[in-house]
């Protein structure tokens, strides 16, 4: 006898998967979560943009030859004529604060996203990649994309939207899947690359004191501590081992409140390590944004005093227990 | 800042991603090999084998780090693409094969076999690719030419699969089927038998192959009909007694292959041979037209090399005519993938040969020596009317009210017949042997087959008995858990169940409401404790929990069943109808109050419109909703929900692409539900459709829209239900024990009957018929009310059909458009939210699929410190400015081109990569710079060095380089009241031709004034861009030299 044709059972098991999955994935957070990163990353992203305009401005004169567009910028076969590469750091501006005010965010989203991929990919297009700015810009993308702009917005205030059942939890947990996955492709690529000499041979060591080498000769400021510690060579293969774990084992983050907690604090001790040996200064997870989206910045004291949280918030866990 | 320095220089042949993904490929492949085929050392086992060892044998080199992994990644990726090559030809050679055969494939079969393929090709062109591109690439010339074979290969092997696909036909007396069949009816009709007054108990089932006298290579016919039964008859158990049937003449089947030199010769060689014949009928005769040799090595896919109903064989002069097979179950043998034992299609060969096989010998498992045979089939009924009836089946082009109405008859009869003492429907039967099967009885088959009698079964006592019986059965399940009850059925010999499931009660209660008219109000205290039951599973979205845990009193948590959720939203509607019609059952104990039902009906009505099925592929697929548009009907004159009508509508608009329209597939499948000429349509899905289709016009109706194309669409569908049905003509081998006509069989290739076949086909004839004006609603039989246990409060009026006019009709809100999609594309919806995640992690994960140390931005695989030094010695380019004592300064990253230091580095590297005049324009611009700045104003020149250090050594107090400086541009810097530089390079001096060994390199100078020798230079050094004459610098005492001696270390700024 065959099967029963109006009987599914493995239909029904997939479609039960997927129910779950989606549960889980779209299952509700406060709006304000989503708008307390906003704020911060968009905030972050806008004064970055300010405090580097000099410097996303100096590309205007750089010479064709060194042209070596990337990402977005790939579209183009020769550098922008001065104009238009003033054009949309000046327009990134505006366009941010209006992001992180939540103003118009419909349109505002998506076209500081897109303006600040464009000027930073362009910053990028120099024969030189920087990794400082790939998770800030991720995290811009996905806030811009999203209903961010529910709560603590202008937007909000001028018309409050109406409720919005599973709309603002799924952006948080891609906000922190994005997190833990730049880590854990750091730590691929040291695999790929070295393998596991990098743990195991000067691989570090030797990179550290190049890198300060360079920067001393090439007249800019170098880590001391960095020059000191090459001496001991012994140091190195624990601490590239404990990066690489912190690294691979990031997506441990996404368990449970208590992992992202002890990661974020590894993750945040590497950078600062990183600072401290190699005099590279990561903005964005030293100021701890990377990890915000892993806990409840919603609750930081920052809202009370702009008056946009209350004054006594619920019980509700500081940290996010799963992404 | 961190950096990648060189991104993608290092992208040579991969270690780690190579063994990843190496390794992937080599277990899918490994497995595909061990599970998939059903044969052993096939094909497809051998070469899929060596394609996971290739890819295994990859990872481990890689793993390893071993060099000759490139090597060994090439070979595979070559393997992969000839494997790709090679299932491509035998997958197109075998659908060539299979369309000529079948005359077309179907859209349904070629869009599964396309995206079959496409897994094949994802399983190898990627990798492939990229191995042949990162191992070398391959020569132009020598890929034309590959490419120019296989389309050669190609094109010869469809053409040769398309060829070999024909039969050869044999002569016969006649091409036209009809103008045979009445031929035919004139041989019989000379043999002037009578027709017998009682009908004799016979059938003409044989399982045994038929043996022709000559080779089948000349004109054949088959013939099986009754003869004169001379055996001595089987003693009587209840000797003396004598049924009226044993006065009937007693009959045998038999079955001759009937052979003539000449196709004119055939029929009278027929009459010849039943001159013998007891009766004008039943018989079956099958004239063969053609024959083709069937070998292993047929293109096509062996278990589809005969067609079901069509196609007969024959191994040497043993036959086995296509109703044989088909009666056999030899079109439901074939299981591709052994851990499936329920996934069965088409003929095994091993089984093929063993029904061919005498007993005794040995069977083989091959269908080397077969021969597939074609046929013209015809059936002769009892009175001896001929017929015309390929794959058993009467071809009826029109659809009419007498048509429905006797299939209808039939069908309710062969329910009734149907019935066991006990109530229960018999559940499967085979028709041909009579075999009867309970395993697997099924609870919702059972109330599913009371719904359609009550609904649709005439209204007579037969039926209103029958109803009763079997809700008394059902009745009989019943376990109660706290103030409700479940229905639970518990197979002999198996545990008690300690959880009722809610298709198991759903079901059952819209059985006993629908059938409350004509069997009164007898199970109504049971029908308030399964409402409750329905409620306590109902979740607070308005879906429904699968099962409920009887001992914990409290429903086991999961999601919506398929069917029961539809099943259990159509009972809470008929409770509310009763409720409305009925106001004096709420009298009943336990019975819940109309308000709630009236809510729990609407929640679940607006669960199952927006959320349930709420996502991006909305207009894509469904699964199976059938239920859901009987309860929306039923729903009509009592709760009209707007969002839930346009489910239905939608659901059915889906459906509707899936039935075979004309053109598409032969004539005598036109209108069913299926995936074209080659799996035989399923008679229940088509059943199934019928009777959602009919739902969907009532909805419609109610808001006065009538669709033609709906009513072309159910036309086609009921004449497809009502050719398959069985009737008394088509029976001719079915069992005499059983009541087999006006039944269905699951399919033309699969005989097996279960009840809910029937059902379902038996309520698409009805409901379907009433919406197409062909069939009447039957008036419903007055209530003949029969107390069980405790009578109701208030007898019991009879509640009209479900489908009558609407007597009080609620206001219909106005339609939604398809929210989902609405919702889908919203920002806030979950087709959103999966579009962007989805995105977004792929593009965040994308680095992974590029070779190891290629960067992108945003995208990256942060490949900064991932390369690691493997020597501390490395070399630094910088721009160092000279003052005219000779002291050195080093020039900032913010002067050389902006802040960042690793983009200042970037700069110098490539102007050093550049050459001289690279770095004689960097040198240049910079120099520039700081003449503008009055910070520089001791500078009078600028050296572009490349110095090497080591690294370790430098920062324990060594600082020296450790070899001498390379100077790769110097140039002067101008300031205002300069003397004007000779902007004009020189011409340059021609390089000395072709040298074993580069001559070292020599410093560029640039921007000197007139006057300004070259520094440094020794003597016989040629200099660069110096006017004619210049003579060379004279260097000031204590001037520090340049080009300094090895060892000697650069005084520090």
């Amino acid at each position: 006898v065959t099967a029963p044709p109006n009987l599914s059972p493995g239909t029904s098991r997939l479609r039960a998967l997927l129910r779950a999955a989606d549960a889980r994935w779209r299952a509700d957070l406060p709006a304000t979560r989503l708008a307390a990163l906003r704020c911060l990353i968009g905030g972050f992203a806008t004064i970055y943009l300010a405090i580097r305009v000099v410097h996303l401005l100096s590309f205007v004169d750089f010479a064709a030859a060194s042209f070596a567009p990337v990402g977005v910028v790939s579209l183009l076969a020769a550098p922008l004529p001065p104009a238009l590469v003033i054009l949309p750091v000046l327009l990134a501006l505006p366009l941010g604060l209006a992001f992180t005010l939540g103003w118009r965010f419909t349109v505002t989203g998506p076209a500081f996203a897109a303006v600040l991929l464009w000027v930073l990919s362009y910053r990028n297009s120099w024969g030189m990649i920087f990794h400082t700015e790939n998770l800030m810009v991720a995290h811009v993308i996905i806030l811009g994309l999203t209903r961010s702009a529910d709560a603590w917005s202008l937007d909000a205030r001028r018309r409050p939207p109406g409720p919005q059942p599973h709309a603002h939890g799924w952006p948080v947990r891609l906000l922190a899947v994005v997190t833990v996955a730049t880590y854990l492709l750091a730590g691929v690529a040291k695999l790929r690359l070295s393998g596991l000499g990098w743990v195991t041979s000067d691989l570090l060591r030797n990179y550290i004191a190049y890198d300060n080498l360079r920067k001393l000769e090439l007249g800019d400021t170098h880590s001391p501590l960095g020059g000191a510690l090459v001496a001991r060579p012994a140091l190195f293969p624990p601490l590239a081992a404990l990066s690489l774990l912190l690294e691979l084992l990031a997506p441990l983050a996404l368990l449970g409140p208590r992992l992202a907690r002890l990661w974020s604090l590894g993750a945040f001790a590497f950078h600062l390590g990183v600072l401290a040996v190699m005099a590279i200064f990561f903005p964005y997870p030293l100021l701890g944004l990377a990890f915000a989206p892993l806990f409840a910045p919603e609750r930081l004291p920052l809202w009370r005093w702009l008056r946009l949280a209350p004054l006594h918030p619920g019980p509700e866990p500081v940290a996010l227990a799963r992404p | 800042m961190s950096e990648d320095p060189n991104p993608g220089a290092r992208a040579g042949t991969p270690r780690w991603s190579l063994a990843g993904l190496s390794l992937v490929h080599g277990l899918v492949f490994a497995s595909a090999a061990s599970v998939l085929p059903w044969q052993r050392w096939t094909v497809f086992a051998a070469s899929t084998a060596v394609l996971a060892a290739l890819h295994l044998g990859t990872a481990a080199l890689a793993l390893v780090g071993a060099r000759h992994r490139r090597l060994a990644w090439r070979i595979t990726s070559l393997a992969a693409l000839a494997y790709l090559a090679l299932h491509t030809f035998t997958a197109l050679r075998a659908g060539v094969y299979i369309a000529a055969l079948y005359g077309g494939l179907g859209r349904g079969v070629a869009g599964g076999l396309a995206a079959l393929w496409c897994v094949l090709v994802l399983f190898t062109v990627p990798l492939a690719l990229w191995g042949i591109a990162a191992t070398g690439g391959l020569r132009a010339r020598r890929g034309l030419g590959i490419a120019g074979a296989l389309t050669l290969a190609f094109t010869a092997g469809m053409w040769r699969a398309a060829a070999v696909a024909a039969a050869d036909p044999l002569p016969r007396p006649g091409d036209d089927p009809i103008a045979l069949a009445s031929e035919l009816q004139t041989t019989i009709a000379r043999l002037s038998v009578p027709v017998p007054k009682t009908r004799p108990k016979l059938h003409l089932w044989n399982r045994d192959p038929v043996q022709c006298d000559a080779p089948i290579d000349r004109p054949t016919l088959i013939v099986s009909y009754p003869v004169r039964d001379d055996r001595k008859p089987k003693p009587s158990k209840e000797a003396g007694k004598q049924s009226p049937k044993d006065k009937a003449p007693r009959m045998r089947n038999a079955t001759r292959c009937v052979q003539a030199e000449s196709a004119r010769d055939l029929l009278p060689a027929l009459a010849a041979t039943i001159a013998d014949a007891a009766a004008p009928g039943p018989m079956k005769i099958d004239i063969l037209t053609a024959t083709q040799p069937l070998t292993s090595s047929s293109p096509g896919p062996l278990s589809l090399l005969l067609r079901p109903g069509l196609d007969g064989v024959c191994d040497g002069q043993r036959c086995l005519m296509p109703w044989q097979l088909v009666a056999l179950g030899q079109f439901n043998t074939y299981t591709p993938l052994p851990f499936i034992e329920d996934l069965r299609f088409g003929s095994d060969p091993a089984a093929l040969r063993r029904v061919l096989t005498r007993r005794g010998e040995p069977a083989s498992d091959t269908l080397d020596g077969l021969t597939r045979v074609t046929t013209d089939s015809f059936i002769v009924d009892r009175k001896g009317t001929v017929v015309h009836a390929p794959a058993m089946r009467e071809p009826d082009p029109e659809l009419t009210a007498e048509d429905l109405s006797r299939a209808s008859v039939a069908a309710e009869r062969h329910v009734l017949a149907a019935q066991n003492d006990d109530g229960r429907f018999r559940y499967i039967l085979q028709p041909f042997t009579g075999k009867v099967t309970w395993k697997g009885f099924a609870v919702p088959r059972q109330a599913g087959t009371t719904l359609t009698l009550c609904e649709l079964g005439t209204p007579t006592r037969a039926v209103t008995d029958a109803a009763r019986r079997s809700l008394a059965m059902l009745a009989s399940l019943e376990r109660p858990a706290g103030d409700v009850s479940g229905l639970v059925y518990d197979e002999p010999g198996r545990p008690q169940r300690r959880w009722a499931s809610l298709g198991d009660t759903a079901l059952p209660l819209i059985a006993f409401l629908s059938c409350r008219p004509r069997t009164g109000p007898a199970h109504d205290l049971l029908v308030a404790r399964l409402a409750g039951f329905l409620l306590a599973m109902q979740r607070p979205d308005g879906g429904f929990h699968p099962r409920y845990d009887l001992n914990k009193v409290a429903p086991i948590p999961g999601p919506d069943p398929m069917y029961a959720a539809g099943q259990a939203v159509f009972a809470l509607t008929l409770l509310e109808q009763l409720l409305v019609d009925e106001p004096a059952t709420l009298g009943v104990a336990g019975m819940p109050d109309r308000e709630t039902i009236r809510a729990a009906v609407e929640r679940a009505m607006t669960y199952f419109a927006d959320d349930y099925w709420d996502h991006a592929y909305y207009g894509f697929f469904f699964l199976e909703e059938n239920w859901h548009c009987l309860a929306a009907r039923a729903a009509l004159p009592v709760h009209r929900h707007a969002g839930y009508e346009r489910f239905c509508l939608d659901y059915v608009e889906f459906k509707r692409r899936l039935i075979l329209d004309q053109g598409a597939v032969r004539s005598d499948l036109v209108g069913a539900y299926g995936f074209g000429n080659v799996l035989p349509p399923h008679n229940t899905p088509t059943g199934g459709f019928g009777e959602t289709l009919a739902a969907a016009m009532a909805i419609r109706a109610a808001d006065g829209e009538t669709r033609p194309e709906d009513q072309q669409l159910m036309r086609e569908v009921l004449a497809f239900l009502v050719e398959q049905q069985w009737t008394d003509a088509n029976c001719f081998a079915c069992t005499p024990d059983q009541v087999v006509p006006g039944g269905y069989s699951e399919s033309v290739g699969s005989p097996d009957m279960r009840i809910d076949y029937t059902q379902h086909v038996w309520s698409a004839l009805g409901h379907g018929g009433r919406t197409l004006g062909l069939a009447r609603t039957p008036p419903a039989p007055p209530p003949r009310a029969r107390p069980r246990a405790r009578p109701p409060r208030r007898p019991p009026r009879a509640r009209p059909p479900p489908h009558r006019p609407p007597r009080a009709r609620p206001p219909r809100p106005p339609r939604p458009h398809r929210r989902s999609r609405a919702v889908a594309l919203d920002r806030g919806g979950p087709g959103y939210a999966w579009l962007v995640s989805g995105a977004l992690l792929l593009m965040v994960l994308s680095p992974l699929c590029r070779p190891a140390g290629t960067d992108s931005f945003p995208w990256s695989s942060f490949p900064m410190f991932g390369h690691g030094l493997p020597d501390a010695r490395t070399t630094v380019h910088h721009l160092i400015a000279f003052d005219a004592a000779g002291q050195r300064r080093v020039v900032p990253p913010a002067l050389v081109a902006n802040d960042e230091v690793l983009q200042a580095e970037a700069t110098l590297r490539r102007a050093v990569r550049g050459g001289r005049k690279t770095s004689a324009a960097l040198c240049k611009q910079v120099a520039a710079r700081l003449a503008d700045d009055p910070a520089w104003a001791d500078i009078v020149r600028l050296e572009l060095l490349s110095e090497r250090y080591d690294a370790i050594t430098y920062f324990a107090g060594d600082t020296a380089p450790i070899a001498p400086p390379k100077t790769r541009a110097i140039c002067k810097l101008l300031r205002p009241g300069d003397p004007i530089a000779q902007q004009d390079p020189a011409p340059k001096k021609k390089r000395p031709k072709k040298t074993r060994r580069r001559p070292p390199k020599k410093p560029t100078q640039t921007n000197l004034s007139p006057g300004t020798p070259p520094t440094n230079l020794s003597p016989g050094t040629p200099s660069t861009n110096l006017s004619p004459g210049t003579p060379p610098t004279n260097l000031s005492p204590g001037t520090p030299p340049n080009n300094l001696s090895p060892g000697t270390p650069p005084p520090r700024p």
